[in-house]
Order: C-alpha cells, then structure tokens, then sequence
C-alpha cells in the first residue's frame, strides 16, 4: 500500500529504465533518437555518390561532439565503406578496426574488415575475421564464400572446397561466379569430373563468360577429351577474340593436336596483339621442329631467349638450344 | 610504417577495387607453358623421367607441416617415386606413402593426442617413471599406426618408403626399409629422453632425428635422382627449457638445425616450413603446423615445377 502512494519507486524505476536504454543503444550502435537525422543525411550523401562530403558528415557525427553513444557499427562502416569508395583503403580498414573496438562482434563490421584485407592480399587476417563471423554466425554466406577464396588463393584447396561444400548448402542459388570458383577449386585438385559438373551448371546459368569457358576447356583436357577442349577454349575466344591467355591456350593446344596450320594463324594473332609474345614464337619453334626445319626453330628459340633470358619460356629456350 | 602502409594502400586502392573478391586466377605466358609441360611431364611413365624423391624432416609437431607440403604436391599431380621420413617426417611419410589420401592426414591431426603415442602418460606412467626409473613407452604409436594401415609391411606401400632410427647402445643410423611398418616408425619418433628405447632387431632404437635429421642420403640411395626436401627448422623461440626432457629436445633441435644445414646442400629443392612459436608435443597445433606447409610449398610451387621441368630435359620436350 506504501508503495502504491509513493511515487518515489516508480520514478527512480522510469529514470533506470531511461539510462538503461542509452546506454544499450550505445553498446548496441543503435543511434539515440535525435542523431539518426544526421546519419540519415550521410546514408543519402552516400546513395548519392558524394562519398566526400558523406566522409565529412559522418566524421563530424562520430567523432565532433565527443559523443561515445554516437560510436555507432553502422555510422562507422558507412565511414569506412566511403574512404573505400575514395580509394583511401588504409583510412578504410583504420576505421572499421576501430569500429571493431567498441563492437568487437559486429558481423557487418567484421565482415567489410575482413574483405578489404582480403582484397590488399592480408589473406591471414583475412581469414581470422572471416573465422569470427562464423563464430557468430555459422552459415554466414558471405563469410563461407569470403574464408573459400582466402584458402584457394592460399593453395589450400581441400579446406577451400570444404568451405564450399557449406557455402552451396545453405545457398544452392547462388551466383553463378561462385559455382566457376567452386569448379576451379576442384580443378586445383585435378577432380576433373567435379571440376567438369560445376563449371557446366555454371554455363547453365551464364554461357557469357569466356572465364568459365576456359575451366570448361581444362576440365575436358584433365578427362582426356582434348577436342572438346579446344571446342570449349573456342567459345571463350568467340566472347574475347583477342585474349592473349586465351590465345596462347589455343595454340599450344592445336600443336599438340598436330593442326600445326591452325597454332601457326593462332600464333600470328598472339604476335598482332603482343608483339615481344614469347609463347607464339616459341610455338612457332616447336610447329618449325615438328616440321623438320630445325635451322628455323633454332633461330626461332634464340629469339625467345633474347626477348627475356630470365623468364621460364626464356630459359626453355636456352636449355632447347644447349640440346 | 603505418603511414607508408596507408600510402601504398592509396596508390593500389582503385587497382584493388576493381578487382572482384575470390576472382579467378589470371595467367602469363609463362603460367600457361608451364601448365602445359607439367600435363606432359606428370603423364609419362616413370621409365621416361627422373626418379623423384622426398624427404621429409624431423621436427616433433612441427613435422606435420609435411602433410600440407604433400597436399600441394599431391595437387600438382608431382610423381613420388621415393620417399624417407625421420620422426614425425617418418609418421606423415609413412601414412602418405601407404596410400592414405592428404585429406586424412588433416582428420588424424584433429584428434590425435598423447594417447596415441604413448600409454604412460597417466598416473600409472608417473608411478613407473618415480618408481621404477622407467621411461615411458611409445607403444600406443605402433597402434596407431596399425589401426589406420593394418598389419602392413614396407614392402608393400604404394611408394617406396623408409625411416631412420638410431641405436642407442652404439650410435648407428638404421634404416628401415623392410618389414612391418608400424614398429620402424615406432622406432624412429621415439623421442630419446622422453621414451623409453624401442627393442627391435637385437637394438634399442631411438629417435632418428639424433642421426639423421633430414633424410636426404635416405632418398637417394632409394636411387632417386631429383630430391625434393621438406624441412621444419627449429624455431629458437625465447622460452627457456623448463624441464629435463625439454633441454633435451631442445639439444636434439640444435642438433637437427645443423644437420638441416648439412643435408639440404644434397636436396635439388628445399621447402623451408618456418613453424614458429611451437613445442615439439604441443600436438594442439598440429593444423597450424600443417597449414605453414601448405603455404610455404604453394608459394614455391611455380618454382619447384620450373626447376624439375628443366633438370628433367629433354624427357619434358616429348614433341
């Protein structure tokens, strides 16, 4: 009954309650009411391209008024995601590893960290924030696909294929770019046949990418079916006639397959696009070999050497003219 | 330092932003001509090329950077014609060369513990080490061994193998190259000083790291002619010994670097694992430690694939 008079409890109750709640919203980056005006205004700075001034706006809002509850994860990753739209990566990861101080398990956060660097080549570091928002999160597809390409660009391609496998259950959709890299994982570990079943339900998907053709093409060359993979090398290049990787493949391909007319015009294209090409002019010593003209391939192998002695083609060529 | 990173970062920003995450690889000339002589060169029969070798190091849990060595030369398609292996070397080598796939290596590093080396390392073991003044028994590793390959013998592995153990009564280096398998890797991870010697043969055997660190002589003798070497040095991390047995691997690594030194000059190509920060039964870091060797042999694949296509010319230019 006292307490039912008193007023005293129920205001002391309200006032913990309401010093609760901003101190919440500050650990939890939620914004207090009142700023979200001004990160609202940063968010439609950025929308906008105006990556600078968002820069500014968001700079003042974090950082001017000295206001911890203003340390939000999402004002800060918009801060970070704009110095990466101005090119300055440095200032970008700074600011999203200082995000990472006030929330340390912040996924969105976590995850922008972990891709920039990711993509400045920190693969490590990488992977230890990527292992983070899978500690969090376990099905996370960003973090699946994100940890997958850190361990492929590392040679781990069993851990990579793995973390795929995972990747693919909970997102079987997926872009097709990522079955091309699934494909190329189990490429990396000469599983042809998989290699071969992933890259064509990619080209199911998106039959317009001369990438996915060339893992076609090799995957047909690692089950012994050279002919479909010249086929296959011939898509790409009738989608990027004139790609020199493309092109050496190509001749090489068509020497080995004894079409030493075709290598040669092929070879003749390389030297049009590049015209110090080793490759084409070392194809064209082994089509003058094969033919019986070894004075011309001699001659053709010393060119290789001298075009750069200290390549791998060069010092093939060397070694082919001691022989 | 922070400011020249920053820097660098700028100037490679807009290039790095281009660039879509987890692209796939892009190759040079010299990329594309070394893939297609590979293709030819791992294709032909062994009669057709040179013998390869490996050899693979001591180095307690270090070792098992080996396994991630033998991942990425497994996924070249690298031909193995021989194969030695000293302690741990000896116990991922052996695994290998019977047949077992590298992605099994990884399963047993996740749950192998000091059980499966040795059934000592209990009360009843401290009892026989107070009591007694006996060391503990390595048993458990012959076990292990068997429980993952059988009853098998070194005659019938898939690729030739064999392992180094000494004989603690007279210093000898013993090769194993014959008979069952899971007793001579026994011998040769028998850390001394930590285990008691292994009877076998009318010998009693201890680690072969103590004599042969890296068996490269191994490797050739089995008659190869290129030798690829898988070395985990000792890393000389700031921690004091603490411990009798611990100044005694510590004197055994100290040992072993120099012997590194020696047997590595024999190697054609020599993968370096820097595996640092690890004590040589702290087997909770056996991942870490393999994963140092896939690093390390994917960095130095190009290199290792250039240097055996041009050691094995004119074998390589089949056209």
């Amino acid at each position: 009954m006292q307490t039912k008079n008193n007023p005293l409890p129920l205001l002391m109750l309200l006032t913990a309650s309401w010093l609760a709640a901003g101190c919440t919203a500050g650990f939890l980056g939620i914004a207090p009411m009142g700023d979200r005006k001004e990160y609202t205004q940063a968010r439609q700075l950025y929308e906008q391209g105006a990556y600078q001034e968002a820069i500014t706006q968001l700079q003042d809002y974090i950082y001017k008024t000295k206001n911890v509850k203003r340390r939000e994860a999402r004002a800060y990753r918009l801060l970070g995601l704009s110095y990466e739209k101005t090119g300055r990566l440095g200032k970008a990861l700074e600011t999203y590893l200082e995000a990472l101080e006030f929330h340390h398990n912040n996924v969105p956060l976590l995850l922008e960290a972990a891709r920039l660097y990711q993509q400045t080549n920190l693969t490590d570091r990488s992977i230890a924030l990527y292992e983070r928002v899978l500690e969090e999160d376990p099905v996370n597809q960003t973090a699946l696909a994100g940890q997958a390409a850190n361990y492929s660009s590392l040679g781990f391609y069993s851990k990579a294929r793995q973390l795929y496998d995972r990747f693919f259950e909970v997102a079987p959709t997926a872009e097709p770019q990522y079955r091309a890299r699934y494909a190329h994982t189990f490429l990396a570990q000469r599983n042809y046949a998989d290699a071969f079943i992933n890259i064509t339900q990619a080209l199911a998907e998106n039959d317009q990418n001369a990438d996915f053709w060339l893992i076609s093409a090799q995957a047909r060359r690692g089950l012994n079916q050279p002919q479909e993979a010249l086929a296959d090398l011939q898509a790409a290049l009738s989608l990027e006639p004139n790609r020199p990787d493309l092109l050496a493949y190509q001749a090489l391909w068509l020497y080995e397959a004894g079409d030493y007319n075709a290598a040669q015009q092929t070879t003749q294209q390389l030297l049009q696009i590049n015209p110090d090409s080793q490759l084409a002019r070392w194809v064209q010593s082994l089509i003058a070999k094969a033919q019986g003209k070894n004075k011309e391939a001699a001659q053709l192998q010393e060119q290789v050497r001298q075009l750069n002695p200290t390549s791998f083609i060069g010092r093939v060529a060397a070694k082919a003219l001691e022989n | 330092m922070k400011v020249c990173f920053t820097r660098w970062l700028g100037i490679f920003a807009w290039l790095l932003l281009t660039m879509p995450l987890g692209a796939l690889p892009a190759y040079t000339e010299d990329d594309i001509l070394r893939q297609f002589m590979w293709e030819g060169f791992i294709r032909l029969p062994q009669a057709q090329r040179p013998k390869i070798g490996l050899a693979l190091s001591a180095g307690g849990v270090r070792g098992f950077a080996h396994v991630g060595t033998l991942e990425v030369l497994d996924n070249a398609g690298l031909p193995i014609d021989a194969m030695a292996g000293t302690s741990m070397g000896s116990v991922v080598g052996s695994l290998y060369a019977a047949g077992l796939p590298a992605e099994k290596l990884w399963e047993i590093g996740t749950h192998i513990t000091m059980k499966n080396i040795s059934p000592d390392f209990n009360l009843m073991g401290l009892a026989r080490v107070l009591f007694s003044k006996k060391l503990p028994s390595s048993s458990n590793l012959a076990k292990f061994i068997q429980d993952q390959l059988g009853d098998i013998q070194f005659e019938e592995m898939k690729i030739p193998f064999s392992c180094a153990a000494m004989d603690i009564k007279t210093g000898e280096r013993v090769v194993f190259n014959s008979g069952p398998l899971a007793i001579a890797v026994r011998a040769s991870m028998n850390l001394p000083g930590v285990f008691e010697p292994v009877q076998y043969r009318h010998r009693a055997l201890v680690d072969g790291a103590v004599v042969d660190y890296l068996p490269v002589q191994a490797v050739r003798d089995m008659g190869a002619d290129y030798i690829i070497a898988s070395v985990t040095p000792p890393d000389f991390f700031s921690k004091t010994p603490q411990t009798v047995a611990a100044y005694l691997l510590r004197v055994g690594d100290v040992r072993g670097a120099a012997m590194i030194e020696v047997a590595a000059q024999k190697a054609n190509f020599v993968l370096t694992n820097r595996v640092l920060d690890t004590g040589t039964l702290e087997l909770d870091k056996l991942h870490q430690a393999g994963e140092v060797g896939v690093k390390e042999a994917h960095k130095n694949l190009k290199n290792l694939q250039e240097d055996i296509l041009l050691f094995a010319w004119p074998y390589a230019d089949k056209k």
